[in-house]
């Protein structure tokens, strides 16, 4: 309501100017609150238009506003006038037509007509360009032709940038499409390559208009997957981007070394998968990290600062003869705040390794680890292990577990909202790293809860349900609303882990099990809160990780 | 020139009107009747334009029956106070589209135009803009709501424009969760 104090309208927080005279003196009703939500009852285009004046870290945020925001943000086939999607096809793809990507479908034979609508629409920071999208199937796309409408969309002004050449096949390693540091929008907030060389980082930067500076300052996000990236090249590019808050490094060939030192101001957010040849993370010097996600083979060391983390993701895939370093859990830091937390098999693995018990942990880890691949790396005197004796080696190994302080970290999830758990390979017994797992750990705030099952069957394992040890206690269950399994093929110690949780989890509004073939099974447990899914997509709740999926197989 | 008239008074300016006159008659959704330029019209909002073209325009008031009088005086007004500056609004329509007008910065009367308006009648504006294809309009409208947005966080913004949050505080955490990045400004 707009009030009067000594005769002068106060307007109260509506960012509208004071009225300057007369003449234009405000409608009464201008200083009101809306009474009707009136701006997510505009058409479409308005409300698209309105966004397209606004930074696009603004435009981000403004999906946590509503639902409504939240789809318009999201979907970006919507946005026509600040946006550039294209998906360059083959004209084999494009004869099959086009993919549910909602990109503009196009052969590389289209790109003059491409380069035509560009001129008409304009060129420079007035003709705003907020995000451009460009998936490159077509192997005849050139370099040229690549740089061009880079350039164009950084001449634009562009704020988000999305290059995908993952499955562009063609001309050898060399020849492949470029992304250059030389040429990015002096705007440019969040930047996603995948599949593309990256060039320009070492050769000083010249921007547009920042004459003199060499450093980038607006670039926040950086996502780089499926290129080859030396460690130089990413202390570099580190050092070009003091304002880093999330960086994602995916399927990033020889890379050795992750040391975000140079970045360390303000990242939140550090991401490190499948990068084979990564042995070492050093982060302890990003106090403001809040989200560590690594996955992969042979890490030997890393550092983590000592805050409070929000979400983790630790997965050991282990195929090769390394071994997951031993002391992961002591490098993690306080995890009482932690909300979400993914872990594998692999990791509650070294879990329960014991330091008293030092020669036979590392036989542990490499039966975790090592039994698909038996022949590949094993000593001779591992080779003699048979299955049996293996179990009971880790039967004893469990319990000890409960003993050990080593698992204090673990043990205090108090804010613990969703946990994913990946059973990879052909585990012994699921239900020993469940019941393993909340033995240990207590997270009495848990309401989502995710298990990836193992893909392979694994039949032999039903004598080992009846030596699991005493069940875990109730209170890690009391808030558990959901649940979602997958890869779930109906043997008796998946149906033994449902009836569990049913028994267990008294809150448990439903239990959704995905089938790891398309049939499903009959032999799921008759309930009324459980669900049987053939179809993943279908499935309503995903794991905050979701981007992270894999299948170890 | 604005005409703001009664139902009586229309009758008197029928008599006036010959076919080839230059002004186009509106009528808002409360049968209120305003004059407009046809040149203005025909330059500012492609759907006139095309009404013009056309010859679909009714010389004793076109119905625009989705507009109120406040928000159709607004549009005739505008349309009165446009200088000749701005170029055609017509857009091209294919598999890929675009605005192509170059967004320039409101000018001071525009910005003074739209600031003097009510929350309501700003909105009412932008619905009548997007409704006869007024891009000019819509943009400088969309662009003072923008700015009433920008700098605030998502809570200020629902208080505003009083936006309903639909989420569930689970599932509001997850979403700040995810974009945590975007929340912060240093």
């Amino acid at each position: 309501m707009a009030y009067q104090i000594g005769g002068r309208v106060v307007i109260p927080d509506l960012n509208l100017p004071p009225p300057e005279d007369g003449a234009h003196a405000l409608h009464p009703s201008a200083a009101a609150k809306a009474v009707d939500d009136r701006i997510s009852l505009l058409p479409e285009k308005a409300r698209l238009r309105i966004l397209s004046f606004l930074p696009f870290k603004a435009v981000v945020a403004i999906g946590t506003v509503s639902k409504s925001w939240r789809n318009l943000v999201d979907d970006q086939r919507r946005w026509r006038d600040s946006t550039l999607r294209i998906h360059v096809l083959s004209a084999g793809a494009a004869a099959r037509g086009r993919c549910g990507c909602g990109r503009a479908h196009l052969t590389y034979d289209h790109m003059p007509c491409l380069a035509r609508k560009l001129r008409a629409r304009g060129r420079g920071p007035s003709h705003r360009l907020l995000r451009f999208s460009i998936v490159v199937e077509d192997v005849e796309m050139s370099s040229a032709a690549l740089k061009s409408l880079l350039d164009y969309a950084a001449a634009c002004n562009v704020e988000d940038v999305f290059v995908d050449a993952r499955v562009r096949r063609g001309p050898p390693h060399g020849h492949g499409l470029s992304y250059s540091f030389q040429r990015t929008s002096n705007h440019l907030v969040c930047l996603t390559l995948s599949g593309v060389r990256i060039d320009g980082i070492h050769r000083p930067l010249q921007l547009h208009h920042q004459q003199g500076s060499s450093l980038i300052p607006t670039l926040e996000v950086i996502r780089i997957g499926f290129t080859e990236l030396s460690d130089v090249d990413l202390s570099t590019m580190l050092f070009w981007c003091p304002r880093l808050r999330v960086l994602d490094l995916r399927s990033c060939r020889d890379i050795t070394r992750v040391d975000v030192v140079e970045a360390s101001a303000c990242l939140m957010s550090l991401t490190v998968v499948d990068c084979r040849e990564v042995d070492d993370i050093r982060a302890e010097t990003a106090l403001g990290l809040r989200s560590f996600r690594y996955r992969g083979e042979v890490l030997m060391s890393m550092a983590l600062p000592h805050t409070c983390f929000g979400d983790l993701y630790i997965s050991f895939t282990g195929r090769r003869a390394g071994r997951p370093i031993i002391g992961w859990l002591e490098a993690l830091p306080y995890l009482s705040n932690l909300t979400v937390l993914t872990i594998c098999s692999n990791a509650l693995g070294v879990c329960a390794c014991l330091q008293p018990f030092t020669s036979l942990v590392t036989l542990a880890i490499l039966f975790y680890d090592e039994i698909p691949f038996l022949d590949m790396s094993l000593t001779e005197e591992f080779r003699c292990c048979s299955c049996s004796a293996l179990l009971q080696i880790v039967s004893a190994l469990r319990a000890r577990e409960n003993s050990h302080p080593q698992l204090a970290k673990l043990s205090n999830l108090q804010n613990l909202r969703e946990l994913q758990l990946l059973l990879y390979g052909t585990e012994p017994d699921i239900l020993s790293h469940v019941y393993g797992f909340f033995m240990n750990c207590r997270c009495s705030q848990l309401r989502k809860l995710f298990v990836q099952l193992p893909k392979v069957r694994t039949d032999y394992v039903v004598a080992v349900v009846n030596e699991l040890g005493a069940e875990p206690p109730m209170d890690n269950f009391e808030n558990l609303v959901r649940v979602k399994i997958t890869n779930f093929k109906g043997q008796c110690n998946e149906i033994e882990l449902v009836r569990f949780l049913l028994r267990k989890a008294s809150s448990l509004q439903k239990l959704i099990l995905v089938a790891a073939h398309a049939e499903g099974y009959k032999s799921a447990p008759k309930n009324a809160k459980v669900v049987m899914l053939s179809n993943p997509s279908s499935a309503e709740i995903w794991a905050h990780h979701r981007d992270l999926s894999f299948e170890y197989l | 020139m604005e005409v703001d008239k009664g139902k009586g008074e229309a009758e008197e300016t029928r008599k006036v009107a010959e076919a080839d006159r230059d002004t186009v008659t509106l009528k808002s959704s409360d049968g209120k009747l305003f004059e407009v330029s046809k040149e203005a019209a025909a330059r500012l909002s492609t759907v006139l334009a095309g009404m013009i073209a056309g010859g679909s325009i009714d010389d004793n008031g076109t119905d625009l029956k989705q507009i109120g009088s406040e928000a159709l005086e607004n549009v005739v007004d505008y349309c009165n106070k446009h200088a000749n500056s701005i170029p055609s609004a017509a857009l091209i329509s294919s598999s890929i589209s675009f605005n192509t007008a170059p967004f320039k910065e409101p000018e001071e009367w525009e910005r003074k135009f739209v600031d003097r308006l009510s929350h309501d009648a700003l909105f009412d504006l932008v619905e009548a803009a997007n409704f006869l294809g007024m891009e000019r309009l819509l943009d400088v409208t969309c662009h003072k709501i923008s700015e009433m947005m920008k700098g605030k966080s998502p809570d200020q913004i629902r208080e505003v424009f009083n936006i309903k949050n639909d989420y569930t505080k689970e599932e509001l955490e997850e979403i700040r969760q995810e974009l945590a990045w975007a929340f912060y400004d240093d």
